[in-house]
């Protein structure tokens, strides 16, 4: 659940990202956020993370209160979401195996549920074949799979990605989106900042519009024209 | 946290250790350095201190009295000397008492010569808290009608509180710039481990890793240079320390042995230095990763 509520974005350069932006995402939700570059969707989704916080207005993720929450609550509220990066960062000297035990490792998950939970998340995502790969011996677009592993690993409600197929060719993409779509089948609300049309008409999902900060189109069924 | 989690934090360090070995050996280098100096100069004031019995005679303040004086002055200035903040120790001694004294000293002959028991005045021995203040004090009981004549042995005074204070001066002076050094230093290498495992913290902060856990990793590599610093600048001290310590022991009867010093311990010095630059290093090391994490790993 994301409750954005006249909100406004101003960089420290004075910058001014988003304008006053009210929406809406409920639980389950598939929702793309696109836009020219420059739009403030990165924005956005920084402010879904909690990496940048908003100059006015509120925002409310899985009840977390962006503005108020405690130092100490950050964490337990990034649990509650995954995140997914443009530029995939997998730690290069673990294999694919171990980049999604890592998750897992790092909030605490013992050792037996580690070995079920790994195999069982590559499976979801189709590489079970490649667990013992390092990733410079996957392709872009299987490390961007073993990175969606990870981001769902300690079961999130939301997951939020910047530009998941920035970097890989269509084909590619239309995979990784087919599998976001499929998480989101299982139940998990799915946000998607991008400016990859292809995958946008593809899915046939709710479509936010952003233009110099602000929402000029929103549609249930939207395409990228 | 289990053992196993414990385990891979320390490995995580070590590895970033090996990642910047250029900067980690500089970084254990400075430690080395400072705990050296400090270590040195350090022993040097223990045994200064330790030694300090054999010069207290000579740092002795009397204060003589007039033969007039009578039980009831007496008494008002030995609660004044008694009061007075910069006197650690009042001792009085009677007219008897300094000619028992002297009469010892000279085999029985005084009265032979015809000396009587009032021929010595009284007086009083004061020791002082601090070296520095003699000449104060000295100059505010010499005013005092009663008071015949204050002696001090100015030498010794001089002697003992430069050399000390310059020991002390020299060694905090030096011992805190290379301190400062040090720690600037290790929080230099730990900012590059920071800056080679930027990604890591990155995922690690939104896979959602406690802020401790986040830092832990860094802090342990800078209390570890800190303690391979000190390991290494005990072995060096404690050598150093050990030859002084046998030339000691085997110059009796020459010129070291006769001039009446002594040097400290040898197990309970080495094992206090040990165990305070283990403390000095970790502290210096994890001070210096403080500093160089202090802002960029908030969750
Ligand atoms: N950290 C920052 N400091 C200052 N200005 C920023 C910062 N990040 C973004 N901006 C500015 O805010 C505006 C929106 O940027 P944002 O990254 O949100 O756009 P975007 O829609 O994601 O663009 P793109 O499609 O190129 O990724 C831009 O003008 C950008 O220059
Ligand atoms: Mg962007």
């Amino acid at each position: 659940m994301i409750i954005f509520k006249d909100v406004t974005k101003v960089y420290k350069n004075g910058t001014e990202a988003i304008k006053n932006i009210s929406i809406a995402i409920p639980k389950g939700q598939f929702t793309f956020i696109i836009g020219p570059s420059g739009s403030g969707k990165s924005t956005l989704v920084k402010m879904i993370m909690r990496e940048e916080v908003p100059t006015y207005g509120e925002v409310f993720i899985n009840g977390y209160d962006m503005l108020g929450i405690k130092r100490h609550q950050i964490p337990t509220f990034r649990r509650s979401i995954g995140v997914v990066f443009q530029d995939i960062k997998l730690l290069p000297n673990k294999t694919a195996f171990e980049n999604v035990e890592f998750a897992l490792q790092i909030t605490g998950v013992n050792r037996r549920d580690i070995n079920k939970l790994v195999p069982h998340l590559l499976k979801i995502v189709g590489l079970s074949q490649r667990a013992n790969a390092y990733p410079d011996e996957l392709s872009g677009g299987e490390q961007q799979r073993v990175a969606l592993a990870r981001a769902i690993a300690n079961g999130p409600d939301l997951l939020v990605a910047d530009e998941p197929t920035g970097n890989l060719d269509p084909r590619t993409s239309i995979g990784i989106i087919e599998l976001l779509g499929r998480i989101n089948k299982m139940g998990t609300t799915v946000v998607v900042a991008t400016h990859d049309s292809t995958i946008v008409n593809r899915m046939k999902k709710r479509v936010i519009v952003l233009d110099e900060g602000q929402v000029v189109d929103d549609q249930m069924k939207g395409q990228y024209i | 946290m289990s053992i196993a989690n414990g385990a891979r934090i320390v490995k995580e360090s070590f590895t970033n250790m090996s990642r910047n070995r250029v900067l980690t050996v500089t970084s254990i280098f400075t430690v080395f350095i400072t705990l050296l100096i400090i270590g040195i100069f350090g022993l040097f004031l223990l045994n200064i201190s330790y030694n300090a019995t054999a010069l207290d005679e000579l740092l002795d303040v009397k204060i003589f009295l007039v033969p007039e004086a009578d039980v009831y002055t007496i008494n008002d200035l030995n609660e004044t000397l008694n009061r007075d903040e910069k006197i650690n120790k009042v001792e009085y001694i009677s007219q008897e008492q300094a000619y028992e004294a002297t009469k010892e000293l000279f085999d029985d002959d005084m009265e032979s010569l015809g000396l009587g028991a009032d021929f010595l005045p009284a007086s009083f021995v004061i020791t002082l808290k601090d070296y520095d203040q003699v000449d104060y004090v000295v100059d505010i009981y010499r005013q005092y009608p009663s008071v015949y004549k204050v002696t001090y042995h100015k030498e010794s005074f001089d002697f003992t509180s430069n050399y000390s204070k310059w020991i002390k001066n020299i060694s905090g002076v030096l011992g805190g710039i290379l301190a400062i050094l040090a720690v600037l230093l290790i929080s230099n290498t730990i900012r590059l481990t920071l800056y080679s495992r930027k990604d890591e913290v990155i995922i690690m902060k939104f896979i959602g890793a406690t802020e401790g856990r986040i830092k832990i990793p860094f802090i342990i590599e800078g209390g570890l240079i800190g303690f391979f610093g000190a390991i290494i600048s005990f072995i060096v001290t404690g050598f150093v320390y050990v030859r002084v310590y046998n030339m000691f022991m085997n110059s009796s009867g020459d010129e070291l042995f006769l001039t009446g010093l002594k040097i400290a311990p040898l197990q309970e010095t080495l094992l206090m230095v040990f165990v305070g630059f283990i403390v000095l290093g970790v502290t210096l090391g994890v001070a210096g990763s403080l500093f160089a994490i202090r802002k960029h790993l908030r969750v």
